[in-house]
């Protein structure tokens, strides 16, 4: 067999076979979602990132700018992903406010926070676009996974809020958990060391959730795409 | 045509799923998305966490600047005002320019009979007769006011404190300086202007003040025990002088509890100012108002718990429990009784206050065992023979035997014939101070009688092999030279 025809007959290399798939992708998800977002909201993650350098800086108000305007984005990107595109239920709005509504009240009502605008404005938003995030995530499961009832979507619902977070609430379990000995200063009161255990429980069944759900949710979405 | 069996493929999807299942897999730009998303529910967890513990700094503030600035104390006229020649003597004092080996600030309980002959330090002490003149005027008045505003917190600049330190050595060289001239009286009033020096700086209400205070009884009664090893009177009114000199000090316990409520409020205007205004305009006035927010999480929970760990450690001092709080351990046990959420200003700030009270607790014993070894002194001097026990003091020379605080049990004597034998510091080398030497002493810290030697007078004396290396001698102690004797008989006025 000569080397052009071997050549001819190998597989694509895995780059190409990616960028053909991405290719593929993109064709069928066009107008699905609000593409000249997408990149901008990438960059726009610096923002966020650079807060840890701009902290001793002047320009820290300008990271709290980037980052409000960024949280806004993810608002409007994921916003209309949620109304135009799944179409969800008042339950599902109903639930949503609720949670959202609720998230805010407890930023916004502990002393101190509103005199502090430039924190808790870039907090809020970020919030509000996490809540938004999460909801897109786990209706967009229970669409692919066909789960059409009332009460089953609002379980994925709160799931899938749980599961969103869960990295965070393990993370903090564990970073509680380290503290609270002496001889790491006096960091931990016993009160935040309670928390350990319910923490650790709800990380740990939310990232549960979170692997299953996604499995589910990439097999369903590629039988979808067969 | 033909009807076909067939299996039909299954109807395509609806493209609005298909777009979906497409987006779906599209995952990537989310998953960066998630990185910021993550930190700000970390963000918000830890929030939530704290949220009990929320206080507003900027409504706080105005309150607690109300209680700082009357804790300051009363203003005072100018010609009444101690502060004022205290500020001028500052002013006049012309610093040592020779050697540092020879620096009378520093040497002060060391220096022996050639020094204080020498041109060097004569000059010195000419040249400061201005500046001592001052503090001497300074002693007569009993209202001192530097007019510090308490409302900076811990921030409030305090440059006199140092100063008068260095003014009680000024004070301390020049009785010393007397007292080997034979001026006893001269050297018991500078020793005695050095004392009130402490006081009027007990005025201001911060535990470094207190602290400076201490210090100042320290040297005054360093150089006496200095004084009485190399030139001691010899008359029953020149010790009464100095006894007189050392006049009335505050309690340990009183000490400990006007700091610390001192300090409680200068603490939390401190805090509230740090929260209120962020730590970067408190410290150095620049506007970053960012820096407000990022206060908020720790404020609340530390300020409340370092309030409520101060007010108790107050009525532990009140009412005379505050030796209880002997280590680190029970310190931090009762930081821990009162954590409300993470601790930075209270678990750094409250351990060195409590360890203070020792401080003041060391100055008192080594005031008693220099009381009780001046009247040694004048027992000597008017029946011309050491006293062999304390009680024989009783009741000519003293009221009682006097106790420790540590261990309130009468003060030991004893002679020592090993002397006392010490480093100088300046040279390296070992010198013998005294050959034979009495010991008046009171049990340290430790509980144990260390036979009146103390590792804590920095005159570096040379001790007999301890037991082990652990081993800290701590008796609060005074030495003083054994009668020789052809002075046996002498008795008073004898030199």
């Amino acid at each position: 067999m000569s080397g052009p025809t071997l050549l001819a007959e190998r597989r694509p290399g895995i780059l190409r076979r990616w960028l053909a798939r991405a290719r593929t992708l993109r064709a069928e998800a066009k107008g699905f979602d609000l593409a000249w977002a997408r990149w901008a909201l990438t960059v726009m993650i610096l923002g966020p990132l650079s807060g840890v350098f701009a902290a001793y800086s002047n320009l820290l108000w300008l990271t709290e700018v980037v980052n409000g305007v960024f949280g806004l984005m993810l608002c409007l990107y994921f916003g209309h992903i949620l109304v135009r595109r799944l179409q969800c239920s008042i339950l599902e709005v109903l639930v949503l406010v609720a949670l959202l509504g609720n998230l805010a009240g407890l930023v916004v009502t502990m002393p101190g926070m509103t005199r502090s605008p430039e924190l808790a404005v870039p907090l809020l938003m970020l919030m509000m676009a996490w809540g938004l995030y999460a909801a897109v995530i786990a209706l967009a499961q229970a669409r692919l996974l066909d789960v059409n009832g009332y009460a089953s979507r609002g379980l994925l619902l709160l799931i899938g809020w749980l599961a969103s977070a869960s990295p965070v609430l393990l993370g903090g379990a564990g970073v509680l958990w380290y503290l609270q000995d002496a001889q790491h200063g006096m960091l931990v009161s016993e009160h935040m060391a309670s928390l350990i255990v319910p923490l650790a429980a709800f990380g740990a069944f939310g990232l549960i959730a979170r692997c299953v759900l996604g499995l589910k949710a990439v097999r369903a979405a590629k039988r979808i795409l067969a | 045509m033909s009807s076909s069996a067939e299996p039909s493929p299954p109807p395509a999807a609806p493209d609005s799923r298909r777009a979906l299942a497409a987006w779906y897999l599209r995952d990537m730009h989310r998953a960066l998305w998630t990185i910021p998303l993550w930190a700000v529910l970390a963000v918000f967890l830890l929030l939530m966490i704290l949220r009990n513990t929320f206080e507003d700094p900027t409504a706080k503030l105005p309150e607690s600047i109300v209680a700082a600035r009357a804790l300051q104390p009363a203003p005072v006229e100018s010609t009444e005002n101690a502060a004022t020649d205290y500020q001028n003597a500052f002013a006049t004092y012309i610093p040592w320019n020779g050697t540092r080996d020879l620096d009378p600030t520093v040497i002060t309980s060391c220096g022996d009979a050639a020094y204080y002959e020498s041109p060097a330090v004569q000059t010195y002490l000419k040249n400061n007769e201005p500046a001592i003149g001052s503090l001497l005027t300074a002693a007569k008045k009993g209202l001192c006011n530097f007019e510090l505003d308490y409302a900076l917190g811990f921030t409030a600049p305090l440059p006199h404190l140092g100063k008068m330190r260095n003014a009680t050595r000024l004070l301390a060289t020049s009785a010393r300086a007397k007292a080997y001239a034979g001026d006893h009286a001269g050297a018991a009033r500078a020793l005695a202007a050095a004392m009130a020096l402490a006081r009027h700086a007990e005025s201001d209400r911060f535990l470094i003040a207190e602290l400076v205070a201490t210090a100042a009884d320290s040297i005054a009664l360093a150089a006496i025990e200095n004084i009485l090893q190399r030139d001691p009177p010899r008359t029953v009114e020149e010790l009464q002088a100095y006894r007189d000199a050392l006049g009335t000090r505050f309690s340990p316990e009183e000490r400990m509890a006007r700091s610390l409520e001192g300090e409680k409020v200068i603490g939390l205007v401190t805090f509230d100012r740090l929260a209120a205004k962020g730590a970067w305009t408190a410290f150095s006035g620049s506007s970053t108002l960012s820096a407000r927010g990022f206060s908020l999480p720790w404020y609340g929970g530390d300020r409340r718990s370092y309030a409520r760990v101060m007010d108790e450690m107050i009525t532990m001092a009140r009412s005379g429990e505050i030796a209880k709080i002997k280590d680190e351990n029970e310190i931090y046990a009762l930081i821990r009784k009162h954590q409300e959420g993470p601790l930075f200003v209270t678990s750094l700030s409250l351990p060195v206050f409590s360890r203070s009270y020792f401080s003041f607790t060391r100055v008192e014993e080594l005031a008693r065992v220099t009381d009780a070894g001046l009247a040694f002194l004048q027992f000597r001097a008017k029946h011309g023979r050491d006293a062999q026990a304390l009680e024989e003091l009783v009741p000519e020379f003293l009221k009682e035997v006097p106790r420790g605080i540590h261990f309130p049990e009468p003060l030991r004597m004893r002679i020592d014939p090993k002397g006392v034998t010490v480093k100088n510091s300046m040279t390296g080398n070992n010198e013998v101070r005294l050959t034979e030497t009495v010991r008046i002493y009171t049990l340290g810290e430790n509980g144990r009688d260390d036979d009146g030697y103390s590792e804590q007078t920095g005159n570096r004396e040379i001790f007999p092999q301890k037991q082990s290396s652990s081993d800290q001698f701590d008796d609060a102690n005074i030495r003083l030279p054994v009668l020789k004797k052809d002075e046996s008989k002498s008795g008073e006025g004898g030199k």
